[in-house]
C-alpha cells in the first residue's frame, strides 16, 4: 500500500512536472486528450494549471466535466464519500450548481439524509427551473417509501408525490401481507404519470412471479434503466435465473440486494452461507477441499448423496479414505475394491485393471449367500467393464471370452454383448462358438439388423456363401440402405468370383461378378468389381478388355496411391503376379512424391484393407508404393495426421517408413513423446538394444507423456524401457531358461519374434538352447521360447506344453489365459 | 459431466417412468431451438439414467466428482420462495434504490 501511494505520488509529480514545461497550447491539447480518454484525474490537474494562467470560460466548463467524470468513476468503485467531495470541489472551483441529481443521490447513499433534505429545501426552486422536477419526484418517491416521510414536506400537498404516496404505501403493505386483491385495487388508482409509476410495475411483477413468470419478466423489462426503482427490477430478475447465473450475479450485489433476491429465490441464510463457501472452492475444486466440503455439509446435502459423491472423489484422492471413514463410517470391502478398481483404471497396466475388476467380482460373489437379480446385473456390468478395459489395448483370449459369456448368463438381455462376443469369437477363428452364440442371439432378436449382419459375417467366415447371401437379403429387407451388408454381400460374390477364376471357371466367375454389380451402390465398390473382372479377362487372354477394366477400376477406387493399392491387392487375391498386372494395366505414371491428400487417402484405405487381408500380401503391395511414400514424409501433415501415419506404419510393420515419419515429426514437434517412442521403437531389431541416449530420451518422454495424461504412450514407453534391459543376465549368473524368476525382457509378439526364435533354433545354437531342444524337442523349445520372450510363460505352462506335445497332431492345444482368471470363478448362482 | 439426476430433477430412486416424464417436461421447458446447450445436457442426462441398467452402470463406474454447479443445485433443491417483507423493501430502497444511471 505504502509503495502504491509512493508510486502514485511519483506519477502525479511526474505528470505535474511534464505539465509545467508545456506551452499553454500543448497543455490544452494534453488536457483535452486526457478528458477524451477518460483520464479525469489527469485532466483536472491540466485544466487547473491552465486556469491558473487564464480564467477562460471554456476551460472552466471542461474542468467541470472532468470533475463530474471523476466523481462518477469514484462512485462506481463504491468510493461514495470521495465522489461527494469531488462534487463539492466542482461546485466551488467551477462555480457550478451543487444540488445536481448525482450529488443528491450520493448524499442519500451515504446516509446524509438531513443534509439531503436541507439541500433540496434550499434549492428546490432551482432544481425545478433546471428541469429536474420529474427526477426529483421519483427520487423522493424512493425516499418516502424507504421511510423518509419528511421528504413530503418539501412538496405542496397537491403534488403527485404527496397525492400518490398513500396509494403506493398501501399497495406495498398489501403485497407484503399477501392481500393481492387489495394491492391490485391500490395500484390501479396510481396514475400513469405518477412518480410511483415504476414501483407500480414492480409490485405487479412481484405478484405475478410464481404464476406467470413471463408476464412478470415483461413488466420488469419496462422499468427504465435510469429509473430510481431500477435496482428492484435487476434484483428480481437475478433471483429468477439459473443457479450458476444467480451465483455469478450474487457476487456483484450489496447486502440488501442479496437478502431481497435470496428471499425471492427461497434460499435460507444457511444455504446462502454454504453457497458462499462453495464459491471459495473455485470452478475446479481441489479434491481434498471438495471432500471436506461434502463431509462438513452432509446434513444439508443429504448423507446418501454425500456418500455417493465422496466415493467418487476418493477415486482421484485416495488419501481421503480415512476422512470419509471417520465421517460416514468404514467403507465396505465392495466399496473399497470398487474405488481401487476405478483408481487402477486411471493409470494401471491392462492386467492390473483386469485383476482389480476380477477381484471385485469375486468379492461380490463371496459376500452373497442369497444373491438377488440386482447382484447378477451388477456382476454382468462389472464383467463387461473388465473385458472392455482389457480389449482396449490387448487381444481377446479364453479367459476374457469366458468372462463375457458369464456376463451374458447374468444379463441375457444384453444384445450388444451377444454381438461383441460373436465378433470376438469370429476374430479368434472359433467359429463353432460364434455360431452357438449367433443361434442364441437370433432366437432372441430374429429381426435385429445388427445381429443379422453378424450372421452374414459369420457365415462368410465359414465359407457358407449361400447362407451369407440369405442373411444379407433378410437384412436388406429390414434395412434397405444398410451399406455394411451391401458391402459384405458384394465381398461375398467377389470372393466366390475369385475362387472360380482360380479354378478356371470363367462362366461362373462372370455370373458372380454380375451378382456383385447388382448389389453395388458406390463407385468405389464398382471399381473393386472392375478390378476382379480385369483379372478374369487377363486370365482369359482378353488383354484389351482387361486393360479397360484395370483403368476403370483404378479410377473408380480413387486413382493415385489408393487405386494402385486396390489393383495390387486384387492381383494378390487372385494369385496373379503384382508386378506384371501393374505393367499390364498401363496406369498413369506415379510421381516420385505423393501429395498429402493421396497419402491420407491411402492410410484410410490401408485401415480398411488391413483388417481383412493377409499381412504378407499387403507388405508385398506396399513395396510398389515405397518411393512416393518415403519422400512424402516431409509433407505438411498436422501432428494428429503424423501420429496416425506412424501408427499405420507400426501396424503394417513398415519400420523404415515409420522411422522416417517419426524423425520428420520430431523436427517439427521436438521431444513429443509419441514420436520419440515411434522413432526409437521402429529403429530396434529383433532384440531391443537401446543406447544410453535413447534410454534417457525415453525416460524424459515417459515423464512428459504421463504429465500430459497420454497414458497410452506412457505405457508403451514403459514397456519399451522394460524390454530394453540387457537381454542376457550378467556373466556371474549364467542364463538358465528354466529359471522362471529371472526377469526376462519381452519382445513384441508377431513375425519379428518368430524370426528371432527361428534364428535361435537354427543349427548349432547356444548350449542352453540345444539343451532345450533335447529336452522338449524342436516344437516344445519353440513354444517355450515364445512364452519366455513374450513374457507369457510360467511354470504351470510347462505341463501344458508337454501335454500338447503328447497329443495327436491336428488337435488344437488349449489356449493359455493371459489374465490368470478362471471364468468358472464368476459363478454366482 | 453434471449429475444427471440433478439435471432432470429426479430422486436417486426414480423409476424409468418418472425419469421419462421428467425428461419430457425438461425438453418442453428447454426446447433445442431455444436453448440448445440446455437441451443437449437434458438429452445426455436422460441417456445416462433412462433404464435401471444404465442407472446401475452410472452408480458403479462414474468417477466424475460433483461439480460446483451440481452442489449448488443440490443446495438449492429445497427452495421455499417467499415474499420479501416490508423491512427488506425498505432496506433495498435505502441502500440501492434512488441511484440512477446517468
Amino acid at each position: 500500500m505504502t509503495r502504491k501511494r509512493k508510486k502514485n505520488r511519483k506519477s502525479r509529480a511526474g505528470g505535474a512536472r511534464s505539465s509545467v514545461n508545456l506551452s499553454p497550447q500543448a497543455l490544452e491539447a494534453q488536457a483535452r486528450a486526457h478528458l477524451q480518454a477518460g483520464k479525469h484525474r489527469e485532466a483536472i490537474i491540466d485544466f487547473k494549471r491552465l486556469l491558473e494562467q487564464e480564467q477562460r470560460p471554456e476551460w472552466l466548463d471542461l474542468l467541470a466535466e472532468a470533475y463530474a467524470g471523476r466523481a462518477q468513476g469514484l462512485a462506481e468503485k463504491g468510493m461514495l464519500k470521495e465522489a461527494a467531495m469531488i462534487w463539492r470541489n466542482r461546485a466551488e472551483t467551477c462555480h457550478r450548481f451543487l444540488a445536481e441529481p448525482p450529488y443528491l443521490e450520493l448524499l442519500q447513499r451515504t446516509g446524509q439524509t438531513d443534509a439531503l433534505l436541507q439541500l433540496i429545501r434550499q434549492q428546490r426552486r432551482e432544481i425545478e427551473q433546471r428541469g429536474h422536477l420529474p427526477w426529483l419526484r421519483a427520487f423522493c418517491a424512493v425516499q418516502v417509501l424507504a421511510g423518509e416521510e419528511g421528504v413530503l414536506d418539501l412538496f405542496p400537498a397537491d403534488d403527485p408525490l404527496c397525492r400518490d404516496f398513500p396509494l403506493a404505501e398501501a399497495a406495498l403493505q398489501a403485497y407484503c401481507s399477501g392481500r393481492d386483491e387489495e394491492m391490485e385495487r391500490q395500484l390501479k388508482a396510481i396514475p400513469f404519470r405518477s412518480p410511483f409509476r415504476d414501483f407500480r410495475q414492480i409490485l405487479k411483477a412481484l405478484s405475478l412471479l410464481q404464476g406467470d413468470a413471463a408476464a412478470a419478466a415483461d413488466l420488469l423489462e419496462r422499468v427504465d434503466a435510469a429509473s430510481p426503482f431500477h435496482v428492484f427490477s435487476t434484483t428480481i430478475q437475478a433471483s429468477q435465473t439459473s443457479d450458476q447465473e444467480f451465483l455469478r450475479g450474487y457476487q456483484g450485489m450489496d447486502k440488501a440486494q442479496r437478502h431481497f433476491a435470496a428471499t425471492l429465490r427461497g434460499w435460507s441464510s444457511e444455504q446462502l452461507s454454504l453457497v458462499q463457501e462453495l464459491q471459495q472452492l473455485g470452478d475446479r475444486p481441489d479434491p481434498d477441499k471438495l471432500l471436506r466440503f461434502l463431509l462438513r455439509n452432509k446434513q444439508v446435502l443429504g448423507e446418501e448423496y454425500v456418500r455417493e459423491n465422496a466415493l467418487r472423489v476418493l477415486v482421484h484422492h485416495p488419501r481421503g479414505e480415512a476422512l470419509v471413514g471417520k465421517s460416514l463410517g468404514r467403507l465396505s470391502r465392495f466399496e473399497r475394491d470398487r474405488i481401487e478398481a476405478l483408481q487402477v483404471e486411471q493409470d494401471g497396466l491392462p492386467h492390473e485393471i483386469y485383476n482389480a475388476w476380477s477381484d471385485l467380482c469375486l468379492a461380490l460373489i463371496e459376500s452373497k449367500h442369497r444373491p438377488d437379480p440386482k447382484d447378477a446385473l451388477t456382476l454382468a456390468l462389472m464383467l463387461r467393464r473388465m473385458v472392455r478395459q482389457w480389449l482396449r489395448s490387448e487381444p481377446a483370449n479364453a479367459s476374457v471370452l469366458g468372462a463375457l459369456e458369464h456376463a451374458l448368463i447374468y444379463d441375457p438381455d444384453d444384445r450388444p454383448a451377444y454381438v461383441e462376443l460373436i465378433r470376438l469369437y469370429r476374430q479368434e477363428r472359433r467359429l463353432k462358438e460364434a455360431r452357438r452364440l449367433l443361434d442364441q442371439a437370433l432366437s432372441r432378436y430374429p429381426e435385429d439388423t445388427e445381429v443379422l449382419t453378424e450372421a452374414v459375417e459369420t457365415a462368410l467366415a465359414s465359407n457358407a456363401f449361400k447362407k451369407a447371401a440369405r442373411y444379407a437379403r433378410r437384412t436388406l429387407e429390414l434395412d434397405p440402405i444398410n451399406p455394411r451388408v451391401r458391402d459384405i454381400l458384394v465381398n461375398s460374390h467377389l470372393a466366390h468370383a475369385r475362387k472360380q477364376i482360380l479354378q478356371y471357371k470363367a462362366g461362373q466367375a462372370r455370373k458372380e461378378l454380375e451378382e456383385a454389380r447388382n448389389w453395388a451402390r458406390t463407385a468405389a465398390t464398382l471399381g473393386r468389381i472392375d478390378l476382379v473382372q480385369a483379372m478374369l479377362e487377363s486370365s482369359e487372354g482378353q488383354q484389351e478388355e482387361a486393360q479397360r477394366c484395370f483403368l476403370s477400376g483404378f479410377e473408380r477406387t480413387g486413382g493415385g496411391l489408393v487405386g494402385r493399392l486396390h489393383l495390387l491387392m486384387e492381383a494378390g487375391r487372385t494369385q496373379c503376379p503384382m508386378a506384371s498386372m501393374l505393367k499390364q494395366a498401363q496406369l498413369p505414371k506415379l510421381p516420385r512424391q505423393a501429395t498429402r491428400e493421396q497419402v491420407l487417402a491411402l492410410i484410410q484405405a490401408l485401415g480398411e484393407v488391413h483388417d481383412q487381408e493377409d499381412e504378407e500380401m499387403l507388405e508385398e503391395a506396399l513395396e510398389f508404393l515405397q518411393t512416393p511414400l518415403r519422400s512424402a514424409a516431409k509433407l505438411d501433415f498436422s501432428q494428429a495426421e503424423m501420429e496416425r501415419l506412424c501408427e499405420t506404419w507400426l501396424r503394417l510393420g513398415q519400420q523404415d517408413l515409420r522411422t522416417r515419419y517419426a524423425r520428420t515429426a520430431l523436427k517439427r514437434w521436438p521431444a513429443t513423446p509419441v514420436f520419440v517412442f515411434h522413432q526409437i521403437h521402429a529403429s530396434q531389431d529383433f532384440i531391443l538394444d537401446l543406447s544410453a541416449q535413447e534410454l534417457r530420451q525415453l525416460e524424459t518422454a515417459h515423464q512428459r507423456a504421463h504429465a500430459a495424461g497420454d497414458m497410452r504412450t506412457a505405457h508403451r514407453i514403459a514397456e519399451l524401457l522394460d524390454a530394453g534391459m540387457p537381454f542376457l543376465p550378467p556373466d556371474d549368473a549364467p542364463f538358465d531358461p528354466f529359471d522362471f524368476d529371472t526377469d526376462v525382457p519381452r519382445l513384441p509378439p508377431g513375425k519379428e519374434l518368430e524370426r528371432f526364435i527361428d534364428s535361435l533354433l537354427r543349427g548349432n545354437g547356444p548350449p542352453v538352447i540345444e539343451e532345450m531342444k533335447r529336452e522338449l524337442g524342436l516344437e516344445g523349445a519353440r513354444q517355450m521360447l515364445r512364452g519366455i520372450l513374450s513374457g507369457h510363460f510360467d511354470v504351470g505352462a510347462m505341463d501344458d506344453i508337454l501335454d500338447n506335445l503328447a497329443q495327436p497332431k491336428g488337435r488344437k492345444r488349449p489356449r493359455r489365459k493371459t489374465p490368470d482368471t478362471d471364468p468358472e470363478q464368476f459363478d454366482l448362482f | 459431466m453434471q449429475d444427471p439426476y440433478l439435471i432432470l430433477c429426479v430422486p436417486r430412486d426414480a423409476t424409468d417412468e418418472v425419469i421419462h416424464q421428467a425428461y419430457l417436461t425438461a425438453v418442453h421447458d428447454y426446447p433445442a431451438e431455444r436453448d440448445p446447450q440446455a437441451f443437449q445436457a437434458i438429452r445426455s442426462a436422460y441417456e445416462t439414467i433412462r433404464t435401471q441398467k444404465l442407472r446401475l452402470e452410472y452408480a458403479l463406474f462414474n468417477t466424475d466428482p460433483p461439480t460446483p454447479e451440481d452442489l449448488l443445485q443440490r443446495l438449492g433443491r429445497e427452495r421455499r420462495p417467499r415474499r420479501p417483507d416490508l423491512g427488506l423493501f425498505r432496506e433495498l430502497l435505502r441502500s440501492g434504490a434512488g441511484e440512477t444511471k446517468s
